[in-house]
């Protein structure tokens, strides 16, 4: 069912895109903690504008220092120019230096204002002698200006910083939620495409639950007719054996005189003739008999060892009192493998019989028949007839064991017979799990081979009384 | 069982007075022979000068050493700090707050939990790189955590609290 490959494809898919949405969920979660992180960084704005105070303070402390009657000392001075020169430091090195790299005209600035402390160092150190605090106010004052839009700058890099920084979290917070989404409809997905499933599959089981029901009421109904067949072919035969029985009998004592001479000589010859119409006639309606059991797969084998070389033997013996094997050469080849297998007796005796006349109706009377018997390569055991008469096609063989043909309607009056013959064989072969075998030339002759599997060959049974 | 126990009583009292003496504190502080560089004021029980404990380098150092490396925000390179625990300078004053206030040179101020001394092995560095560190380079006392032991520690929260140029210690 195509929606069926359908859903399944779906299925697939669905699962793959979300173990792919799991995966990058993961790396996401790595990246997000990450992200998180930065954005507590040290505060570098922070650290340029105390800058700027320690500048002031430095401003004060000198001009203080400068002013008649105060109590600041020289020391105090040098403090605080000492940590000024720290802030210089800070600048140079650290967070901070990422943003003067970013800003060339701020790293100026910089570059200026160590210079100033350079130039201020000595100064400071000397700040006793005259005229050196006004020096060092002077050189200072220029720094207010440009210290204070240091500051400024930084603190608008600091922003773009955090800006940046909240993008991007937005951007792992928009990622996160179409992770999550897709994620929901992957999930969905999967299951509306199990529920179809679902679905499909369970009207597909009623669909074969109900066909399945169809199926047993026909198989009921053929049993029962193929009962009924049986039964009716059963009755049937019956029915004909018993008057064929009278037929048979007293055309029978009538030929042989057996309670005194006939008289007309006509009349024994009349009784002859009825007689064999009779045996005839029974000869077929066996033939039905055994043609529906084995149709009806009904045909039951009474298996029992038999010793292959002495059933033929007994046969051939059989087949020679009769009249259809006439002075016929019939030869049962010795130089062969007879095994003892396990058969039908009757069975076989029929089968045997029936190749014996076939071989002897569609050859002519100063012919050789030969019975054979091999092992093939595969083990099983193959009985062989052979005739040097009419022989058939390789199509009028492929057929010839099909019930009522015969290979040629000319032929079927030329020699007679029902046709049931090769097809009873056939079927007989079948329930002992061997098979039928024709190996023919138009003109130059026929090999009918009966070939038995390798599983029916057994050991010997002694149970011969000698 | 009295005379078993007998011999020992002596260095147990000894043992315990000593320990009493220790938890006791008040005044048990011997005065700096140099110019102090630190003062540590608030609820300590070991003093030396008014209420107040004060330290100069020799009596810092006295307190036993402590080192690591780290990266910083200020230097560019993992720089190697060597000085005091703050959890050993905490016990040799007998602090007993929950807070300490530490005080820079330019009246910087920053708070921090009595317990990050011990959890983070936060020190008093007294040395960078090798060298004593000087006011321009952040000295004398730089208060420093143990940046790269923890990746929660960069964050701004302890940056700020690492305290360079300390003056003053208030314990509250």
């Amino acid at each position: 069912m195509n929606v069926l490959r359908v859903i399944k494809a779906g299925l697939g898919i669905s699962l793959i895109v979300f173990t792919v949405a799991e995966v990058s969920v993961s790396f996401a979660i790595v990246d997000r903690q990450k992200a998180l992180r930065e954005v507590a960084r040290y505060n570098m704005v922070w650290a340029v504008s105390q800058a700027v105070g320690e500048f002031y303070r430095f401003e004060e402390r000198v001009a203080a220092y400068g002013a008649p009657g105060t109590a600041v000392d020289s020391d105090e001075v040098q403090l605080r120019f000492d940590i000024l020169s720290n802030r210089l430091d800070i600048f140079r090195h650290g967070d901070v230096k990422e943003f003067t790299d970013a800003k060339p005209e701020q790293g100026q600035t910089v570059d200026a204002f160590g210079r100033l402390l350079t130039d201020l160092d000595p100064l400071v150190q000397a700040i006793d002698r005259p005229g050196t605090t006004p020096r060092i106010l002077e050189l200072a004052q220029p720094f207010e200006a440009k210290l204070a839009r240091l500051a400024a700058a930084a603190n608008e890099y600091g922003g773009d910083q955090t800006s940046a920084d909240q993008q991007r979290l937005m951007q792992l917070h928009w990622m996160f939620s179409s992770i999550a989404v897709a994620l929901v409809v992957c999930g969905l997905a999967f299951i509306v495409l199990l529920f179809v499933q679902n679905r499909l599959l369970t009207k597909a089981y009623e669909t074969l639950r109900s066909l399945a029901d169809e199926l047993r009421a026909a198989k009921d109904a053929a049993d029962a007719a193929s009962e009924a067949k049986s039964r009716f072919l059963a009755t049937i035969s019956h029915e004909l054996r018993t008057p064929l029985n009278a037929v048979i009998g007293f055309s029978e004592i009538i030929a042989k005189e057996t309670f005194g001479p006939v008289g007309q000589k006509a009349y024994r010859e009349y009784a002859a003739d009825i007689l064999d119409s009779g045996q005839h006639m029974l000869e077929l309606v066996d033939d039905i008999l055994i043609m529906a059991k084995l149709d009806a797969g009904r045909y039951e084998l009474d298996l029992v060892r038999l010793e292959l070389r002495e059933t033929v033997d007994r046969t051939v013996n059989m087949f020679r009192g009769t009249k259809q094997a006439g002075r016929r050469s019939i030869t049962v080849d010795s130089d062969g493998a007879w095994p003892w297998i396990e058969a039908d007796e009757r069975a076989m005796r029929q089968m045997l019989l029936n190749l014996l006349a076939n071989a002897a109706k569609f050859s002519e009377p100063d012919t050789p028949i030969e019975v054979q018997c091999r092992f093939s390569s595969d083990g099983d055991v193959v009985l062989s007839v052979t005739d040097r008469g009419i022989g058939m096609t390789p199509q009028e063989a492929a057929q010839v064991v099909n019930a009522f043909y015969q290979a040629d309607s000319r032929i079927a009056r030329r020699y007679e017979g029902t046709g049931l013959g090769l097809s009873i064989v056939s079927g007989l072969m079948g329930c002992h799990g061997g098979r039928l075998s024709i190996d023919s030339e138009p003109g130059i002759g026929s090999r009918i081979s009966l070939i038995f599997p390798a599983s029916a060959v057994c050991t010997p049974a002694f149970v011969k009384v000698a | 069982m009295i005379s078993a126990v007998r011999p020992l009583v002596a260095p147990l009292f000894g043992a315990f007075a000593l320990l009493a003496a220790n938890l006791a504190g008040a005044g048990s502080l011997p005065e700096p022979a140099e110019k102090p560089i630190l003062t540590v004021t608030g609820k300590i029980s070991a003093t030396n000068k008014d209420g107040a404990a004060q330290f100069d380098r020799a009596m810092l150092e006295a307190l036993g050493e402590t080192s690591f490396s780290t990266s910083t925000p200020w230097y560019k390179e993992p720089v190697k700090f060597e000085g005091v625990a703050l959890a050993k300078l905490l016990d040799a004053v007998g602090a007993t707050g929950d807070r300490i206030v530490s005080i820079a040179l330019n009246d910087y101020s920053a708070e921090m939990p009595i317990e990050d001394a011990r959890k983070f092995g936060v020190i008093l560095a007294l040395k960078r790189d090798g060298e004593y560190m000087t006011v321009r380079d952040k000295g004398p006392i730089f208060i420093v955590y143990p940046f790269d032991s923890d990746p929660d520690l960069k964050a701004q929260k302890y940056y700020s609290r690492s305290v360079w140029q300390v003056a003053r210690i208030e314990v509250k």
